[in-house]
């Protein structure tokens, strides 16, 4: 189990948190809810909108032939354009994960305009370098 | 003119008030409704000036007779009280005709008797404007229900054109608040200048008859205020509306001078700017200074003329006095009745005024509501009859104009049972043709029928109930899930209530034109289902996909063991059942069981220490904050743990109130926090230290810890060997106190259902683990697939549709949204179903299980006459259809109907 702290720490590391205040991470590290996956489980089934936004924390997840670890996010690109996930997502290992329901992803995008620019910033950036 | 409302009754006697068109003069419109109330109310305003003017009398008589022995010497014998004389009229040749001799009365008892008659005329006075007001109040309060009513019910006639253009918010505020002085205007909209008017014109009459001279004095007065007033106050509002102009543009420029500071400074543009200013300034200095002189003068004249109108009186009237053509009482009367003429001539004004403004309100909302394609309202049958035949389109154009036609010279025909897709390069195209079908949009020219029936003059009821439609992003009412699912099959109840009529409420709803019909009656009454609704709401539940929601819904509601025994009996089985299939099959640790000996670390402090379940979670913290619990919690030295904990939440909490600003709906889902407490919290101010030395702060720091669940809260604020003290701490309860605990919860007790809990935790009994992924998705499948047997499945998902989907349907998914939407429509039982894409949230191939398994049971034995009309954005839909018909630059390219199977 993983403290509040610890996941603020997470959060601090990761592009489109970082430029954030310390306080506002703390809040989406409270909203967020810690989930934890065994081995082999579904993470995220194929045809399926992401119903929330995924941070991973520790452990290995895979999609198709990616492999996710400490830092990874899964779900913005999904949930902004309501397109159904192309791959199963499925924990390589154990693993836990940082949980932000898409509500209140959609809610904190409204809210905090700094995490609005960031996620764009970074969406043209893969667009630029041509990775989905 | 148009005709008045004409309150249509159908067959089945309700009224479904109808109105062509919206009067735009507001006079006419008042009279139109409410003509039989002004005259009464004219009626008994002309009634009370008789006793007004005998008001005005008395005090003559009293100063003339019993003080002054003016008109009556006693020493001649006593006076004569209650005479009726009608006087004698010289130009007639009438002599004085005496109808009643009155009462003989001494000098005292005669000014008892005429000041107990003038304190009777007082109180008839006062009656006759108490029932004016009330009477006015009443009258406009009713017109506002009709207004109110009437602009809602033209609302739900606007053309969709026009609808797109409204905003929501606006058309509220009009129907909400602008119409507001129009009804305090209303009442007095005939009676209050007419009642003035009396006033006015009885206290003149009666100047007169005393003295035509002095009559003719205040006469002129009154023309000189009403003549000359009015109009200096027109030109006071108009200054004001130009000193608020050239304020704002002032306070605007202001901004700009404060934004472009910058600029300012390296332009050197300074004096500039101050020539500006000082211009502006100086404007609204002359707008104020023409104001203020406007207003004082409109003050002197009104003081003016209320001074010297006695001034006036006093010389004439003295004059008169002195050489014996009035006499003292009269003077007296004349400067009591002046008293009384200027407040109903004020009021008249003010009426003039308010009536100015009003009018235009009105006719500016009434512009509002009447968008020129107006429909007019079409007369409804009590019972929505089947819409058989073909559905038939006819060279019909579609488009917003003429000139931006989408869909050109379309001619289609479709029998019954049809199976058809519409596909369209361009969506508005295939959209508009949906929409044409659900009678939404009236095509430009030719004509869309079904049988012979043409849908743009289609009734609502016919047309509501017999053609279906599900567009993308559908809108709900706030409402349970339940009463979403019903929105389209309830109808107006059908049975005739003759008694009601003598109800008070339907005596007013008929009074204000408003709908007679109450929606606490059985709306459902006349469902070919009524009888079995919840077998059928389950049936189009799985249909849809939408089962398992509301199961999973259901899960988290709780119900009355006493009211649904065989509910909780089957659910006190499933324990057993599913804790031996999770402990053999799932090799997770999914669940923790409730147990008395052990502290439950995914449940709150709150619930451990009391260890039984409340219907809310703050019971069991009001209960622990009592006297005789905290004495207990102190006893186990757990009390001033209570408080450490509290302090490690509120810290936290401090700082994400803080991070979450002046808006805070982001922290309404933090169950530590209840928003309502963020006021309390704020008072008891920013350092945690001055909480701990108040009881108020001690009490919110306790409800704070006793909130706290470690999983969730993450906090790292519980060890093991704390959870043990608490543990401690719940036996002492229990031992100290168990009666009452167990009275005001429901305690945890493995043979029995547990009332106060959510009939997951019942079946659980235990809590699922948060941090387990999907989890609570896990268990949900266990019970759905293992407990099939116990049948307590479908009553759980029909518990689930008591919950509240909140506003605009916002606490289910948009996939959940667009799928209730397609459940309402087939529960209806439609002739037609109309799609428009509205699946296009689902990916495609959830959208193609969910078309297939709907088509297929409409060919089924339960809707075999629908026909079904497609516009569907994924063209790999095809062959679930008969017919795909291809719409390309605006006409049609393909029409292509598959071999039927056989």
């Amino acid at each position: 189990m993983s403290s509040l702290k610890d996941t603020g720490a997470l959060l601090q590391e990761i592009g489109i948190f970082a430029s954030m205040e310390p306080t506002r991470l703390k809040l989406i590290a409270y909203v967020a809810s810690s989930v934890r996956f065994r081995a082999g489980d579904s993470v995220l089934a194929a045809g399926q909108v992401a119903d929330a936004v995924l941070i991973v924390e520790s452990g290995t997840l895979e999609r198709h032939d990616a492999r996710m670890e400490r830092g990874a996010v899964i779900g913005p690109v999904g949930i902004l354009s309501s397109t159904p996930e192309r791959y199963e997502t499925v924990a390589a290992t154990d693993a836990t994960a940082l949980r932000i329901a898409r509500a209140k992803f959609e809610e904190l995008l409204e809210k905090f305009p700094e995490l609005r620019a960031a996620l764009l910033r970074d969406f043209a950036l893969r667009l630029a370098r041509g990775d989905g | 003119m148009q005709k008045a409302s004409s309150a249509a009754s159908s067959k089945d006697g309700h009224s479904r008030p109808q109105e062509a068109g919206m009067e735009r003069r507001l006079f006419r419109y008042i009279w139109q409704h409410s003509s039989r109330e002004q005259i009464f109310i004219a009626l008994i305003v002309i009634a009370s000036i008789p006793t007004y003017f005998l008001s005005l009398q008395l005090p003559k008589l009293i100063i003339n007779g019993p003080i002054s022995e003016v008109s009556h010497d006693y020493a001649d014998g006593p006076a004569r009280f209650l005479e009726i004389t009608i006087p004698a009229i010289g130009w007639l040749g009438t002599e004085a005709v005496t109808l009643f001799n009155g009462v003989a009365l001494a000098q005292i008892p005669h000014l008892v008797a005429l000041c107990a008659a003038l304190f009777v005329l007082v109180c008839i006075n006062g009656g006759f404007k108490y029932f004016i007001n009330t009477f006015k109040g009443q009258l406009g309060e009713r017109m506002l229900r009709r207004l109110r009513y009437q602009l809602i019910d033209r609302t739900l006639r606007f053309p969709q054109s026009y609808l797109r253009r409204l905003k929501p918010a606006e058309v509220s505020t009009m129907v909400n608040n602008e119409v507001e002085p129009l009804g305090g205007f209303i009442g007095d909209a005939y009676a209050t200048p007419l009642f003035l008017l009396a006033q006015a014109l009885t206290a003149l009459a009666f100047l007169m008859l005393q003295n035509i001279w002095l009559g003719s004095i205040a006469l002129v007065l009154v023309l000189i205020q009403t003549g000359i007033i009015p109009r200096l106050r027109r030109r006071l509002v108009m200054l004001g509306k130009m000193r608020q102009i050239a304020a704002r543009a002032f306070a605007g420029r202001v901004g700009e001078i404060m934004e472009g500071a910058r600029e300012i400074r390296v332009n050197g543009a300074a004096d500039w700017e101050k020539a500006d200013i000082s211009d502006r300034l100086g404007t609204i200095y002359g707008i104020r200074f023409r104001l203020y002189r406007a207003k004082f003068f409109i003050k002197f004249l009104n003081n003016l003329l209320a001074q010297v109108t006695p001034m006036l009186f006093y010389l004439a009237g003295g004059y008169a006095v002195i050489r014996g053509d009035l006499d003292i009482g009269q003077l007296v009367a004349v400067i009591a009745a002046y008293r009384d003429l200027p407040p109903p001539i004020k009021e008249l004004i003010n009426w003039d005024q308010q009536r100015v403004d009003v009018q235009v309100k009105y006719a500016m909302i009434v512009d509002q509501f009447s968008p020129p394609d107006m429909p007019a309202p079409r007369d409804v049958p009590a019972v929505p009859v089947p819409l058989g035949g073909s559905v038939t389109i006819t060279n019909a154009t579609f488009g917003e104009t003429a000139d931006e036609a989408v869909l050109r010279d379309l001619t289609l025909t479709q029998k019954p049972r049809g199976r058809v897709m519409v596909l369209s390069d361009n969506p508005r195209a295939s959209e508009m043709l949906a929409e044409a079908l659900a009678r939404l949009v009236p095509p430009l020219r030719g004509k869309v029928e079904v049988g012979s029936r043409d849908l743009t003059v289609l009734d609502d009821i016919t047309g509501g109930k017999r053609i279906a439609y599900v567009g993308p992003g559908v809108y709900y009412a706030r409402s349970t899930l339940r009463d979403a699912l019903l929105y389209g099959l309830r109808h107006p109840p059908a049975e005739a209530i003759p008694a009601a009529d003598d109800d008070f409420d339907v005596a007013e709803a008929r009074r204000s034109g408003n709908l007679t019909l109450s929606p606490r009656l059985d709306w459902l009454a006349a469902d070919p289902d009524a009888e079995t609704l919840d077998d059928r709401l389950l049936d189009i539940l799985r249909l849809t996909g939408l089962y398992e929601d509301a199961f999973e819904l259901g899960l988290s509601t709780r119900i009355d063991p006493e009211t649904r025994p065989d509910l909780a009996n089957s659910v006190v089985q499933a324990r057993a059942v599913l804790r031996f299939w999770i402990e053999e099959q799932v090799h997770d640790d999914l669940v923790e069981p409730f147990d008395e000996t052990r502290y439950t670390t995914e449940d709150s402090i709150a619930a451990n220490l009391v260890f039984g379940a409340a219907q809310t979670e703050s019971a069991r913290e009001d209960f622990l904050l009592t006297l005789p619990a905290q004495n207990v919690l102190r006893a186990s030295g757990v009390a001033d743990a209570l408080i450490d904990i509290g302090a490690g939440v509120a810290a936290t909490l401090l700082e994400l109130i803080g991070a979450a600003g002046e808006d805070d709906t982001i922290l309404r889902d933090v169950p530590l926090l209840d928003l309502s407490e963020t006021d309390a919290i704020a008072a008891l101010g920013p350092t945690l230290a001055s909480w701990r030395n108040t009881a108020d702060g001690q009490a919110m720091l306790m409800r704070f810890a006793l909130r706290y669940v470690e999983p969730r809260d993450r906090l790292g604020l519980l060890d093991t060997a704390m959870q043990d003290r608490f543990l401690a701490a719940r036996h002492a309860l229990l031992e100290a106190r168990r009666e009452e605990i167990a009275a005001l919860f429901s305690l945890y007790e493995i043979d029995d259902y547990t009332p106060g809990a959510t009939i997951l935790d019942n079946i659980l009994f235990g809590k699922v683990r948060i941090e387990a992924a999907n989890g609570r998705q896990r268990i949900r499948k266990i019970i759905l697939d293992m407990l099939d047997g116990l049948e307590m499945n479908d009553a759980i998902a029909l518990a689930g549709l008591s919950t509240d989907i909140g506003n605009g349907g916002r606490s289910l998914s948009e996939a959940q949204r667009q799928r209730l939407a397609l459940a309402r429509a087939l529960l209806k039982r439609p002739d037609i179903l109309v799609l428009n894409r509205p699946f296009d949230v689902l990916g495609e191939d959830a959208e193609r299980a969910l078309l297939a398994d709907v088509l297929a049971r409409l060919d089924a034995a339960d809707m075999p006459e629908t026909t079904v009309v497609a516009a569907l954005s994924r063209p790999a839909l095809a062959p679930l259809f008969q017919r795909v018909v291809t719409l390309k630059d605006g006409i049609l390219s393909e029409d292509r109907t598959a071999p039927s199977p056989s």
